[in-house]
């Protein structure tokens, strides 16, 4: 049978999607899939998957004279089997050239870096020697099977047992398992291939393609290597030239692969041990799903979504027929004694509104609109929460990173007295710091901030004029002002950086102090509050990772701690203010959605994320029907 | 055995209970067992579906697509033969494509088409002892958007049979809620193949991804999903 060709289209799409550092599945250009590793039942058993491809080996094992050359050497034999299973390009019989490569390719890469002794193997010399057989097939084809086949092979090397044997003289005795344990082979070391395939005559490079983006290279390089940083086999193939530089950073990208690849089949082998000492089960079904009809499996899908609030969408699921009603909960919020609002008032933005009661109440927000600034404290009229948001570039997106490592998003504050809002987005210019906001106000539907810190310009200091990117900034500042008049704006300095794209050190230094001090001062005289980093200077390298921009942990870390002493201060003022406006809680005219909503939740759970790990608010859930989990990424 | 719809059934069930006591017995290609009998063997399995007023059929995940008569399908040209190409559709043989049959294409006036195009066509003749043949018009001779297609860019999607199915049912509401966020351009085989162009790769990739999840999912997950997806679209 044949495969399915390749179009035109898909080939160019592949290859512009390149040029935008994009790969069709989501992947980064140098991250592998997943890999999943199961032992079978039997020893030398040994599955792989990557991604969609899946590669078995099985280990056995016989007694034979040695060769004549090396009589005191065991052998290893290897055997790789495309099975038309795999693919429809695949057939039986004769081996095809794709065949013999990776045969060729395992060979040198298992038996001639050595990683097996065979001197180990050896029973009597001259005569008789265990043979080593790794039966490789190939179950399905989804690219890098060469990748796929390697590690199987590796880890039914380390997971198999042989016989043990006794030389009496001349007789050899060998024992079956029941009378002596098996002994495991002497493994030296780990030698993993990874693939990297080029395009464009080397200009991209991607590391673990799949089937469609093999088709499309130009050509391939394969490194073998093993933890210890040995390369153990290396092998270019295809229609392409190769610089030296390029060879160089393939096998550096070899080394973090490989360990982490390493690291991965030890534990695998580690679980196995486990389960086979603690006389649990273990083998391939109880890898497998059971109790389920299964033609089609998924690995939940990654889709890039930002993080957004669940609680309030699962509140709709009883009204949405298939229509695309796409209302959400709007909180009420008191005015005045009698008096609530929905919305920012203006002009409905609903679609079928059959709640007369919140219609009246927009005409009174309407008209009482005025009357709004009157509100001593911009906080959730259902609980007293303080909202803070953190708005910014990536080096938020990477400090909400390290805080959520640290099981700390919230920054150790109690969730019932103040909440963070996190917004850091990649890349992101001064210009879109008044879009994100509306954005998070209207669509992520955050509540109004007590606090609002900025930490955003590191990356227009290359782009614009100094005096230019000042002024845009302070201006900016004050629309912010002006959107959220009763919000403590702090103003979080611009970074260090080690690197500026476009910018020597010393002028991008200059640049960022210059402009940190002079909107600082700024924000200082409009009320707002700065908050330094004078920990995290330049010369700092520990501070950052490689890229000489963002911070590592430790980095992070200071980062937060700089945030939250801020907050803190901030914050204890405020605690003074809120005991007197508590007491005002007014009364409310609410529609019987409202109702609902103030009387059959407790206070708390309004504001809840489902996907936070508050312990002390779990035991809450099981009563609410109303929230239903949903996961999207992993 | 009226209470077996919803259930898997198997080849070899009997189903003759589902008849009436006077109606007829239509089965379609697909579901036709060899020896011709039409009361007792069925070729697929899985679960067992009743429409209004009197169709049962059988709903299974089928990934190899059969051809069928009057289907629309996306097929890649992989050779020209004399006077036709040999179009792959995911059957199990390739399908001819005359030349003669695109819009305004005449013995002089050869259709611009190469090898490694994608055309959109329908099938002309889809049995199970001939070759089966595709065309680019329809009866009057216009090309009422079939075609070759991607000449611009797109991409090209596999999917399982079932699921394209359900994503052109009048229920399905994926296409119309990314419609609601989204400029997209699709054009939907009914061979599992679908081409999908948007302004951004990142936005085509986002789309085929979409599509590709909904395949489990029920209309309110796709509108979450959807509505997350193009929220993290805007916020870059």
């Amino acid at each position: 049978m044949r495969d399915t060709p390749l179009s035109a289209c898909e080939r160019n799409f592949i290859i512009r999607a390149l040029g935008d550092r994009k790969r069709l599945d989501g992947r980064q250009p140098y991250d592998y899939r997943k890999v999943k590793i199961t032992f079978g039942a039997d020893r030398g058993c040994c599955k792989v998957n990557l991604g969609q491809t899946q590669v078995l080996a099985q280990v056995s094992c016989e007694i034979t004279s040695p060769r004549a050359v090396r009589p005191s050497d065991g052998v290893l034999f290897i055997n790789v089997e495309l099975s038309p299973m795999a693919s429809p390009a695949f057939e039986v019989g004769r081996m095809s050239d794709l065949g013999v490569e990776i045969n060729r390719l395992l060979e040198r890469c298992l038996r001639e870096s050595r990683c097996l002794d065979t001197e180990s193997l050896c029973i009597i010399s001259g005569e008789k020697v265990w043979q080593i057989r790794v039966d490789v097939n190939v179950m399905n084809h989804d690219g890098n099977i060469i990748d796929c086949s390697s590690i199987a092979a590796i880890a039914a090397l380390a997971h198999f047992r042989r016989p043990d044997v006794t030389v009496d003289g001349s007789e050899v005795i060998v024992h079956p398992s029941d009378e002596k344990d098996p002994i495991p082979l002497s493994v030296h070391h780990m030698p993993i291939c990874v693939t990297f395939s080029f395009y464009e005559q080397g200009k991209y490079l991607l590391v673990d393609p799949t089937d469609k983006e093999e088709k499309v290279m130009d050509g391939k390089m394969v490194i073998g290597m093993n933890k210890h940083r040995e390369i153990c086999t290396l092998q270019v193939s295809g229609e392409m030239l190769l610089m030296k530089d390029q060879v160089l950073r393939c096998s550096n990208i070899a080394v973090v692969k490989v360990t982490e690849i390493t690291e991965l089949i030890q534990r695998a082998l580690e679980n196995d041990r486990q389960a086979r000492l603690n006389g649990k089960k273990f083998g391939f079904a109880e890898s497998e799903p059971t109790e389920s009809i299964l033609t089609n499996q998924q690995e939940p899908e990654e889709i890039q979504a930002t993080e957004t609030q669940m609680d309030e969408d699962s509140e709709e699921e009883k009204g949405m027929n298939g229509d695309l009603k796409t209302e959400r909960k709007s909180k009420v919020k008191i005015l005045d004694k009698g008096v609530g609002m929905i919305g920012e008032g203006g002009a409905s933005t609903w679609g079928v509104e059959d709640n007369e009661m919140t219609e009246e109440l927009q005409k009174e927000a309407k008209v009482t609109q005025p009357d709004h600034k009157e509100v001593t404290h911009t906080t959730d009229c259902q609980s007293a929460v303080s909202t803070v948001w953190i708005v910014g570039s990536s080096i938020v997106y990477w400090a909400e990173t390290r805080a959520k490592v640290r099981k700390m998003q919230n920054l150790l504050y109690d969730p019932k007295e103040v909440r963070v809002y996190w917004d850091g987005v990649r890349g992101m210019k001064w210009d879109a710091l008044m879009i994100n906001l509306q954005r998070d106000l209207a669509v992520y539907d955050f509540p109004e901030p007590y606090v609002l810190i900025i930490h955003l310009g590191s990356n227009d200091v290359a782009s614009w004029n100094t005096d230019e990117l000042i002024s845009r900034m302070k201006a900016d500042i004050q629309k912010v002002r002006e959107m959220f008049p009763l919000t403590q704006l702090v103003f979080s300095e611009i970074l260090a950086r080690r690197v500026w794209r476009g910018l020597s050190l010393e002028c991008g230094e200059a640049k960022r102090q210059r402009i940190n001090q002079e909107v600082g001062q700024y924000v200082t005289e409009i009320g707002g509050v700065v908050v330094p980093h004078e920990n995290i200077l330049h010369q700092n390298v520990t501070l950052y990772i490689k890229d000489g921009v963002h911070m590592n942990d430790f980095g992070n870390d200071i980062l937060l701690d700089d945030i939250m002493n801020c907050l803190s201060s901030i914050l204890a003022e405020s605690t003074n203010d809120t005991e007197d406006s508590m007491e005002t809680e007014d009364e409310v005219i609410l529609s019987s959605i409202d109702l609902d909503i103030c009387y059959t939740l407790p206070l708390s759970e309004v504001n809840k994320d489902i996907e936070g790990n508050y312990p002390q608010q779990k035991e809450i859930n099981n009563d609410d029907d109303f929230e239903i989990e949903f996961k999207t990424s992993e | 055995m009226v209470d077996s719809v919803g259930k898997v059934v198997l080849p070899g069930e009997n189903l003759t209970d589902l008849l009436g006591s006077d109606s007829t017995f239509e089965s379609s290609a697909w579901s036709r067992n060899t020896t011709g009998d039409r009361f007792s063997d069925r070729v697929k399995t899985w679960f067992l579906k009743f429409k209004e007023p009197n169709i049962y059929w059988v709903d299974s995940f089928q990934k190899r697509y059969i051809p069928q008569r009057g289907d629309s399908v996306i097929g890649i040209i992989t050779t020209k033969a004399g006077d036709v190409f040999r179009v792959d559709v995911g059957a199990s043989e390739l399908a001819t494509l005359p030349y003669l049959a695109f819009e305004s294409a005449t013995k002089r006036n050869r259709p611009d088409v190469k090898v490694g195009d994608i055309v959109y066509c329908k099938f002309l003749v889809a049995n199970k002892d001939m070759e089966p043949e595709l065309v680019c018009i329809d009866g009057s001779g216009k090309s009422a958007g079939l075609g070759v297609i991607g000449r611009d860019g797109g991409m090209l999607l596999q999917v399982p049979i079932n699921l394209v199915q359900k994503v052109l049912s009048p229920e399905c509401v994926l296409f119309k809620t990314l419609g609601k966020n989204l400029k997209y351009e699709v054009a939907v085989g009914m061979n599992g193949r679908i081409w999908i162009k948007c302004h951004t790769v990142m936005e085509t990739i986002a789309v085929a991804n979409a599509i590709s999840v909904s395949q489990h999912m029920t209309n309110q997950d796709i509108q979450k999903m959807c509505s997350q997806m193009a929220d993290s679209l805007v916020g870059f």
